[in-house]
């Protein structure tokens, strides 16, 4: 992830130390210097994203990371950076919660990012990779949506694939989008006007409101633009199990053990979280069965499902917060319980 | 050869919503004056702070960036990383800097960041309306210490400047005044001197000045300077505190 | 917000010595109050050196009493209210003397 960052051209990065994420930093202190860029290890998560703010402001492409406590602690400089329409990528490798929970992974801080954790109405572009080479890819894809929409793009990761290895292509950068030309950044007012970079709005009483629409506008663009899925074995399935991130790839297997049996099962796997993908969802209600939600918490992308197909299908649950894992086993065994009828 | 006195050409032509007596358009003045006798308008980008100064935006005419509370100094970390060439600077009141703010603060100090913060210490929360501030002296009424400071295990007021000279990433510190024109003088002087240091490459500079607030200490505008002069003086004294220089 | 000030009237003082001639420096002071921008605050007032500043009993726009000069001819250019003054009502020119090394 930090390879492919500096890759798409981030140039500052700040972080702390948490597990299960300091691989990042560490590979940031030595690397990013190299490319010529600036790494602080800051005094504090909170601390960071403000680094980011105004790196941001200067027209760095930035990065920090970190897991689940220490994006609580980030939620209000992220909550400033939306306000602000400036781009950043924040990874989060999810771990147990709430409170200082452990170490091993889970999918807990699906509200916090996708509800938005922090204050007022505002979204992040959240994606959510399932391997190694797709955290590759999205990491560097990330910059250009950042970029391109003016927003954060948090990544949503986990403790899992923070620590797993498996091979990976270093492919070079290359930009997905048209992005426009910075014309917001603050370099010091010559030859042109000096510029404000601000979030409070007081006069007239109504540019708040205007602000909050004009982010509407924007938001309703990436959905419409942006909804990314992965669909497997879907097309003649009855029962269509619906996970994301690691838990997806761990459904895959149970996937080919149900299909080994003749079970018609299949999997949509979100990988936009925000904008979530409601076409894909909307069409599988039309004509499946049920769905079931795997998930490593206690239950909150199944909400997301739910809305998706304005609860047309009967949605089933699997999952466990406070770093559980499901095994292919384990959702075999559920996906017999439930799809009998 | 003439002397003109008058608005310098970094400030806007425009009226503050500053109180009568406020000692924030006597540092705006000042730092408009140094800015331009400096001639760095055009590479000075500012952060405004969550306080009376959330609007020096409107006063400034140079790039601003308004950061949340307390966190100018992480915010202006991350332009002058990015812009090293750049004068960034932060101002700050003392919530701002030294209650919600007192990890940066001591932080980006501590890593001797190249930027200069301008500390307005007026020994209250103004914007808020007059609340305890950590630099609030002991028996100081304000409206979160009805019995004055001291009375309910507020502990001793924070001394911003004395704290800071500890650390050896700090290349200039002191403390001045605002609350007679001699001390106006000696301002100028200390906030041209900070400027100086980041131009020259040499660290952390911060210049402290304490600032009359009339309307949150429930003072006239000379009682105010008067308490300054009087009473903030004695527990803040003026002085530098760490000079690159020397 | 920028709040743009139209029809503002600025006082324009020029200081003449009593006796109608130049000073022996032949110096020439040119003092202008911005009475709109005055907050009554008094500073300016309680710094002069010659006393020749006084709030006035009138009342700006805003509803403060502006500053006036009651003396002009006994201002010596010093700038001591300029120093103390946080609203810019006050400007001075000082032609032939030196621009102030302080600043």
């Amino acid at each position: 992830m930090a390879e492919a960052a500096i890759q798409a051209g981030c140039r500052f990065y700040a972080g702390y130390p948490i597990t299960p994420q300091n691989e990042v930093p560490e590979y940031m202190s030595r690397r990013m210097p190299e490319a010529g860029g600036v790494f602080i290890q800051a005094e504090a998560e909170l601390s960071a994203i403000n680094m980011l703010f105004g790196a941001a402001a200067a027209g760095a492409r930035c990065m920090t990371s970190s897991s689940s406590p220490g994006i609580s602690l980030k939620q209000e400089g992220i909550s400033y950076i939306a306000a602000a329409e400036l781009p950043c990528v924040i990874a989060n490798v999810q771990r147990g919660g709430p409170g200082l929970g452990n170490i091993r992974a889970s999918q807990a801080d699906y509200f916090q990012s996708v509800k938005g954790g922090g204050h007022g109405d505002y979204r992040l572009i959240v994606l959510a990779p399932s391997t190694l080479p797709e955290l590759y890819k999205l990491t560097m894809n990330a910059f250009d949506y950042a970029d391109y929409y003016k927003n954060p793009v948090l990544i949503l990761s986990d403790g899992i694939l923070g620590q797993m290895v498996e091979p990976i292509e270093i492919r070079p950068y290359e930009p997905i989008l048209d992005l426009p030309e910075k014309d917001y950044i603050l370099d010091g007012c010559k030859g042109r006007e000096a510029r404000v970079i601000k979030t409070l709005f007081l006069h007239p009483a109504d540019m708040l409101m205007q602000r909050n629409m004009h982010l509407v506008k924007k938001y309703e663009k990436i959905c419409t633009e942006l909804q990314l899925a992965e669909e497997y074995e879907t097309s003649d399935a009855q029962l269509v199990i619906a996970a994301y991130g690691i838990t997806a790839r761990i459904a895959k297997g149970a996937v080919g053990m149900a299909r080994a049996q003749n079970m018609k099962v299949g999997l949509i796997r979100p990988i936009t979280l925000w904008p979530f993908p409601k076409q894909n969802f909307k069409e599988l209600a039309k004509r499946i069965d049920k769905f079931l939600v795997v998930e490593m918490s206690n239950g909150q992308f199944i909400e997301d499902v739910k809305l998706a197909i304005e609860c047309e299908r009967p949605v089933e649950f699997l999952g466990c917060g406070g770093g559980w894992y499901p095994s292919a086993e384990n959702i075999f065994e559920k996906i017999q319980e439930v799809i009998g009828d | 050869m003439a002397m003109k006195l008058a608005r310098p050409e970094t400030l806007y032509d425009q009226a503050t919503h500053y109180c009568p007596g406020c000692g924030h358009g006597i540092v705006h003045r000042l730092l408009g004056e140094v800015i331009d006798e400096l001639d760095i308008r055009e590479k000075v980008i500012g952060t405004a702070p969550v306080g009376c100064a959330v609007l020096l935006y409107d006063y400034f005419n140079c790039d601003i960036i308004e950061c949340a509370h307390g966190r100018p100094p992480a915010v202006a970390t991350g332009i002058k990383r990015v812009l090293p060439d750049r004068v960034v600077f932060t101002y700050q009141g003392d919530g701002d800097l030294a209650a919600i703010g007192t990890t940066e603060t001591v932080h980006t100090a501590n890593r001797g960041e190249n930027i200069t913060t301008i500390f307005i210490n007026n020994a209250v929360y103004g914007m808020t309306g007059g609340q305890m501030a950590p630099t609030t002296i002991t028996g100081q009424w304000t409206t979160t210490t009805p019995a004055g400071r001291g009375g309910n295990q507020e502990g001793p007021p924070l001394k911003v400047c004395e704290l800071l000279s500890s650390l050896e990433g700090v290349a200039y510190l002191e403390r001045v005044a605002v609350s007679s024109p001699k001390d106006v003088g000696q301002a100028k002087k200390a906030i041209r001197k900070a400027f100086e240091t980041q131009i020259k490459g040499k660290g952390f500079s911060l210049v402290e000045i304490l600032s009359m607030c009339p309307t949150d200490w429930k003072q006239s505008p000379k009682q105010a300077v008067d308490f300054v002069n009087n009473k903030l003086k004695q527990v803040f004294p003026l002085g530098v505190f760490r000079d690159w220089d020397e | 917000m920028k709040v743009v000030q139209k029809n503002v009237k600025i006082h324009s003082y020029e200081v003449v010595k009593a006796s109608g001639k130049p000073s022996a420096t032949g110096r020439k002071i040119t003092i202008k109050l911005n009475p709109e921008r005055c907050k009554g605050c008094g500073l300016c007032v309680d710094v002069c050196p010659r006393g020749i500043l006084r709030l006035s009993e009138k009342l700006n726009a805003k509803g403060h009493n502006y500053v006036e000069i009651i003396e002009p001819n006994n201002c010596t250019g010093c700038g001591l209210c300029y120093q103390m003054c946080p609203d810019l009502v006050i400007e001075i020119e000082n032609l032939s003397r030196e621009k102030d090394s302080r600043g």
